[in-house]
């Protein structure tokens, strides 16, 4: 165990598939490692088909007899769950930063916002109602119930190790589905001490099963060709969400994808400029910038652009950047070293088309994987930066000269995920937050992420919400049951 | 006289010994590998060791980590279904004596069609088992070397599997694997071995001089070794001493049988989950006590093992001294000596003799000393 737990047992290295901890089929492990240090922690399972095949055929003995459960049932499971991950915090956030990179008090606040989901759901599943429906025949009733849809597959990312499962995981299971978990290959400890923590917490065997591989390709063609498996969850790039989409499309699964954004953050001329500024450092420096509702593009209204760029300027040189495991670093690094050549190439594409570097634009000391929290101002449209997603530390300032150029700006791409503005005039906030084409809109608010409200993109930033009471309704169906032959003697 | 010996075809004894597993297994021909164990030895950090040193050999991992004291029979169930769904072709027991219980089980019906009820008894079973390497963590039950399990059915009595398939390919003793043992475990393991050597060496339906030799092996090594382990948890030797001590004395008692000590604390075991070696410990000097009469002569010839350099005027005086060690012993082990702390009802006690009595017969014939119910429900009021 190269991480010193309170807890060993939730040091898991092993894939959890029928309630057992399993190895590859060949016993083929890769590499887990810290990206602050390059540090090697753990080999976990290679997985491929067949496996995931295994797995899925768990899901779906389980089923049965998980979905017979009354819903009381099922959420005093989940909450449970949801106990022993907040019992279990200090752990968790530790395999989370090691493995992920954030600063501990992310991760920890990742950990409760995480949990949070099994707690909502674990209450949002006794609330799964149906509908009686005025009859068309005066012989006849309409009733409507909702069902699980079955076995569904998650796929998570990197940058929320845990809460990406949880939140996929928690209304699927409420629902009395069953399902089989591949999550990304840099953070897979995270997930396997959850897995872990679900038994603890009472699941039964093969209602969540985790399977783990370096290259996701092979389990996610099985996940997503198996017809057993009734519904994807992804959350990743849109790049991967659409192959997903397409191998589902044969067995006509329904899908969940919550895919990359283009965030634009903008910042009117009658903003509060310090909230803004606040706003800003919240939305776009969280997680190092990897996150997918951080700030990709910051626009400012032309009036107050250097004020603007100055006082963020001043904010973010006090970031401190470290590894996440000492005190008072709000910096991690970045996932690995694909990430830091992406940034670097984004950046260098936009310096070497005029923008300026005033704070950062390289990368910082503490090790190869990290890079300095950067402003860019001088950016426009045709530059790289402004149509890809940076994930990584960086702000590049765009300039604006009036509402609708604003809105034109934040549109003009093919995402749709998350959008904020700052500005104070009424009138402006509805006109401004009806036209952004986008999932989420954070006004005068920097952080929108909650378990209570529905998070989601447009466009081909996905499709579905998660979190809410909408968050359910992904992982159920509506079956529709016509009463009919009502109209015989009374007897 | 006539007897039979069984015997594991091979012992592995080695310090750190638990990284050759893999190998191990690969040459016993095994390429999916389930490892039955309880969640205790997941937080040691054990089962992580067997998983690697298997995946280094490329044999794939199951972990079953489910097994419960006095194994329940749905939970063997459950091992033996995943195992069977997962087409494991090898079988680890790693742990104390629930799991290595709980893996031979596995090993047996994981490759064949029958139920454990059906096998419940003695050679019921048909078919071979899956190769098996059985790796303790304790050092007391024995269980690596015999071809018995004991399980807890659906009605919460104890249920005895004898068969000789239950018989590893290999036991594996890796000391290092006892060094962190709580000062309990260590005692009421101990303990339990140093019955098994007893109760092998007394028996009256099985003892043979095999077994005999084995258990006098036994019970020096034990007797002279499991104060030292309580006392300084870290004693290497000691406690490397106490698991071969633990193994031989397995070896012998499964050829000779165990008696009423272990006949008495079954019901402790299977209605107030105390466990095994606690619930043996309780009544041992008791039931010595009771056996000294017609056992003089067998505890006379034990002495020596338990006390060093003692010269003995007399057949009785010895045999009151090994007694009298014993009844030093248990106390001295840190172990709770009261069926009362424990949680065992009094109303209980005469029940539980008319089970021990009527049920587990077979245990009070090998006794070196008749019983009758009402005896052994003295015994239980004495330690109550």
């Amino acid at each position: 165990m190269t991480i010193e737990l309170n807890d060993t047992g939730l040091w898991q290295t092993l894939g959890h598939v029928d309630g057992k901890w399993v190895s590859a089929d060949n016993g083929k492990t890769f590499a887990v490692t810290d990206p602050a240090t390059g540090e090697h922690l753990a080999d976990v399972p290679d997985m491929g088909a067949a496996e995931t095949r295994t797995a899925i055929d768990a899901a779906n003995a389980a089923l049965p007899a998980w979905r017979a459960k009354t819903a009381k049932e099922r959420a005093n499971i989940l909450r449970k769950w949801f106990d022993l991950c907040m019992a279990a915090q200090e752990d968790l956030a530790l395999l989370m930063t090691r493995e992920q990179g954030k600063p501990l008090a992310e991760a920890r606040g990742e950990v409760a916002y995480g949990a949070s989901f099994l707690e909502w759901f674990a209450e949002e599943g006794k609330r799964i109602y149906g509908d009686v429906i005025p009859s068309h025949g005066a012989d006849k009733r309409i009733i409507t119930v909702k069902q699980p849809i079955g076995v569904v597959a998650a796929i998570t990312p990197w940058n929320f190790p845990m809460a990406m499962i949880t939140r996929k995981c928690a209304p699927a299971i409420a629902a009395g589905c069953t399902v089989v978990i591949k999550p990304a290959e840099d953070t897979p400890l995270t997930a396997l001490a959850l897995a872990e923590l679900a038994k603890r917490a009472g699941f039964p065997d093969g209602v969540i099963n985790v399977v783990t591989a370096s290259h996701g390709a092979d389990i996610g063609n099985e996940l997503t060709t198996n017809p057993i498996v009734r519904k994807l969850s992804f959350t990743g790039s849109t790049q991967v969400g659409k192959l997903l989409m397409r191998q589902c499309a044969d067995t006509v699964k329904k899908v969940s994808l919550e895919l990359g954004g283009n965030a634009p953050f903008i910042v009117f001329d009658d903003a509060d400029l310090d909230e803004a500024v606040a706003g800003a450092i919240a939305s776009k420096y969280r997680n190092a910038g990897q996150t997918c509702v951080c700030a990709n593009r910051i626009l400012v209204q032309e009036g107050v652009y250097d004020a603007f760029a100055e006082k963020l300027a001043a904010a973010v040189a006090k970031l401190r950047v470290g590894q996440g495991t000492e005190d008072g670093v709000t910096q991690g690094p970045l996932i690995n070293t694909k990430a830091i050549e992406k940034v670097e190439t984004l950046v260098n594409d936009a310096i070497n088309h005029g923008a300026k570097a005033v704070l950062g634009g390289e990368r910082a000391k503490p090790g190869s994987n990290f890079f300095s929290p950067t402003i860019l101002t001088g950016v426009t449209a045709e530059m790289r930066i402004f149509s890809e997603e940076i994930f990584g530390p960086v702000a590049p300032l765009f300039k604006f000269s009036d509402e609708a150029e604003a809105i034109r700006m934040a549109n003009d791409t093919p995402f749709g995920l998350a959008a904020y503005f700052y500005a104070r005039d009424i009138g402006r906030i509805w006109r401004v937050g009806e036209a952004l084409e986008y999932g989420i809109v954070g006004i005068n608010e920097g952080i929108i992420s909650t378990e209570s409200a529905p998070f989601g993109g447009v466009k081909e930033s996905g499709i579905g919400r998660e979190g809410s009471k909408y968050g359910i309704d992904d992982f159920v169906e509506i079956k529709y049951m016509c009463l009919g032959g009502l109209a015989g003697k009374a007897i | 006289m006539s007897f039979m010996f069984r015997s594991v075809p091979r012992i592995v004894c080695e310090a750190g010994g638990i990284t050759k597993t893999g190998a191990l297994m690969k040459e016993l021909g095994a390429t999916r590998v389930t490892v039955v164990c309880d969640p205790g030895i997941i937080t040691l950090g054990y089962a992580d060791k067997v998983q690697k040193s298997l995946e280094a050999a490329g044999i794939a991992v199951q972990i079953f980590a489910d097994v419960q004291a006095d194994p329940p029979q749905n939970i063997v169930q459950q091992a033996i279904d995943g195992a069977k769904d997962w087409k494991a072709d090898g079988v680890i027991g790693l742990g104390g004596g629930s799991s290595l219980d709980s893996a031979k089980l596995v090993a047996l019906l994981a490759n064949s069609d029958q139920t454990i009820e059906g096998i419940y008894g003695i050679d019921k079973a048909t078919g071979d088992r899956l190769p098996l390497i059985q790796i303790p963590t304790t050092a007391g039950t024995g269980s690596e070397v015999t071809w018995v399990s004991v399980i807890t059915d659906n009605n919460s009595l104890k249920q005895v599997v004898y068969t000789p398939q239950l018989m590893p390919d290999i036991a594996l003793l890796d000391a290092e694997l006892t060094y962190g043992l709580p000062q309990k475990v260590t005692a009421a393991t101990g303990l339990d071995a140093m019955v098994h050597a007893i109760e092998g060496y007394t028996s009256r339906t099985r003892k043979n001089p095999i077994a005999d030799g084995m258990a006098v092996t036994a019970l020096s090594l034990l007797g002279k070794n499991l104060m030292k382990v309580i006392e300084n948890p870290g004693d290497k030797e000691a406690r490397s001493a106490m698991l071969q001590g633990s193994l031989i004395a397995g070896m012998a008692f499964a050829n000779a049988s165990v008696a009423a000590i272990h006949g008495l604390a079954y019901p402790l075991g299977a209605r107030f989950h105390i466990p095994h070696g606690h619930a043996n410990a309780l009544v041992m000097a008791q039931v010595l006590r009771f056996n000294l009469p017609a056992a003089g002569k067998l505890y006379a010839e034990l002495a020596p093992c338990l006390i060093e350099d003692c010269d003995f005027a007399s057949e009785e005086e010895a045999a009151e001294a090994f007694v009298r060690r014993i009844e030093e012993m248990v106390p001295a082990s840190g172990l709770e000596t009261r069926l009362r702390d424990l949680g065992v009802t009094e109303d209980s006690l005469s029940e539980m003799a008319e089970e021990v009595f009527g049920k587990i017969y077979r245990l009070i014939e090998s006794n070196p000393r008749d019983m009758t119910a009402s005896d052994i429900e003295a015994i239980y009021r004495e330690v109550y």
